[in-house]
């Protein structure tokens, strides 16, 4: 049998070294630690939010290599040797992002709790999309669910970054 | 809501693929893009006591022509798919069902080799690839065979692959002279499962005659090609539009009422995929231009 691969036994920790934002960071844990539990607990950062741990409510949502994906179905070791952003790294040396300032104007969210989910997906529409119309952003957005705010206030805010396509910040990319 | 203990496996090449499934057979789970398989693993209604990682295997992750026609292969990411320009050249009906299958956040990790082998009766790109003519590539213990997606598409979640078998990539013949094409769907929420989805597909051949390839999915548990309404445009000719309602009346003769879910109305089904054939032919005609997808 060939067996010159690795093999990881259920018990075994793995090693797991990326880039957040901007920032290289290292850790270990299981084979099987979702890569949603990585951020919160071993990374210490929570602002990305567990809410149905099956893909669907996009509450987790963070960037991987620049797009959107869902931390909750994937693995951490999947994402060794990546580029991962998250709701911390989207302000700037304390200054919120375009998209962060819009949300906050346009009163576009209550609870909070997908506004992470929110703010990621925005993010990555607008990096594919710099001047996507509603019918666009309701697409966008329809893929992170919310049960306070009803959209509206959301896709008001979306669309009022995307009127200003030149003045996107960059995200801090140092390693 | 956390996956259950899995030893896991990261092979280098598609012989230790192989070699891997072959020994451990229905213990093993293979894990592509994760976006079908890791819900699964999280509500614990899959214990597979290894998984095998392919994301380290680059002969999976290729898009490219190869004899005439257009090779895909069973790793790429969705996301990477659909703006690739060989596919939006060659394979555009992928492009136009991928924007369908699920969202552009799950797209970006969910490949296309995991959505084929799923074979989930309302999937997208099973139909698409039936549409094309396309077929699957897979690979096992005795080597490679090539599966016209006719032939793959077995039932509900069901394939023709064999136990030690995996999809390597999927192909479809290059189509010269595209006319048209288009995907239509409905479902109960946007970006939920489809209730059902039609796609059409029309070529110009050698005596300058549209050919129309279309198929429907959601229904019976695999894609299905609706001949009647194909024979529509080979037999008549006359105003698009009267044949595109007459296709669209024709198309349900094709469908077995059997082959609905007991929890669905007969009527509201035919209904459906009559709409929706209407849908798909004005699209794929370019005689209309609203697409289930507009809000």
């Amino acid at each position: 049998m060939i067996t010159d691969y690795q093999v990881h036994s259920a018990d075994d920790l793995v090693p797991i070294s990326l880039v957040v934002n901007g920032i290289r960071r290292e850790g270990s844990c299981s084979v099987r630690k979702l890569l949603i539990d990585f951020l919160r607990e071993d990374l210490g950062l929570t602002g990305t939010h567990a809410g149905c741990e099956h893909g669907i409510c996009g509450a987790c949502t963070i960037l991987i290599d620049g797009k959107a994906s869902r931390s909750c179905i994937t693995f951490a070791f999947q994402v060794s040797g990546l580029s991962l952003t998250t709701i911390e790294g989207l302000s700037n040396d304390g200054q919120m992002h375009q998209l962060q300032k819009a949300f906050m104007d346009k009163h576009a969210l209550q609870c909070g709790f997908c506004t992470p989910g929110m703010l990621m997906t925005a993010f990555d529409l607008l990096n594919e999309n710099p001047t996507p119309n509603e019918c666009q952003v309701r697409e966008a957005l329809g893929s992170v669910i919310c049960r306070c705010t009803g959209y509206q206030n959301i896709v008001e805010a979306v669309l009022s970054v995307s009127q200003q396509p030149n003045d996107l910040p960059e995200l801090k990319s140092k390693t | 809501m956390k996956p259950p203990k899995f030893a896991l496996y990261r092979p280098k090449s598609l012989d230790q693929v192989v070699e891997v499934i072959h020994s451990m057979g229905g213990a093993a789970a293979l894990l592509a893009g994760g976006q079908s398989l890791i819900p699964m693993l999280n509500f614990r209604i899959a214990s597979p006591e290894v998984l095998v990682d392919l994301a380290g295997i680059p002969e999976l992750d290729i898009i490219e022509i190869r004899d005439g026609s257009l090779f895909i292969g069973a790793m790429t990411r969705q996301r990477v798919a659909e703006q690739d320009p060989l596919v939006v050249r060659y394979a555009p009906l992928f492009v136009d069902a991928l924007r369908w299958v699920g969202h552009a956040t799950t797209r970006t990790r969910g490949t296309i080799g995991g959505s084929i082998s799923l074979a989930d009766p309302s999937a997208e790109l099973p139909l698409a690839l039936l549409v094309m003519d396309g077929c699957v590539h897979a690979m096992g213990k005795n080597g490679q065979r090539v599966i016209d997606a006719d032939k793959f598409f077995t039932g509900s979640y069901s394939t023709s692959l064999k136990q030690d078998e995996i999809v390597i990539g999927i192909s479809v013949p290059i189509v010269e002279n595209l006319e048209g094409f288009s995907v239509e769907e409905f479902s109960r929420r946007r970006g939920d499962f489809a209730t059902a989805g039609v796609a059409s597909l029309i070529q110009l051949n050698s005596d300058k005659k549209r050919v129309l390839r279309i198929g429907l999915c959601g229904v019976a548990g695999r894609p299905l090609r609706l001949f009647s309404a194909e024979k529509v445009f080979a037999e008549n000719s006359g105003p698009i539009e009267k044949q595109i309602q007459f296709a669209s009346e024709v198309a349900i003769d094709d469908i077995d009422t059997a082959m609905f879910l007991e929890s669905e109305d007969e009527r509201y089904m035919q209904r459906l995929i009559r709409e929706l054939t209407s849908r798909s032919l004005h699209r794929a005609f370019g005689v209309g231009t609203r697409s289930s997808g507009d809000y």
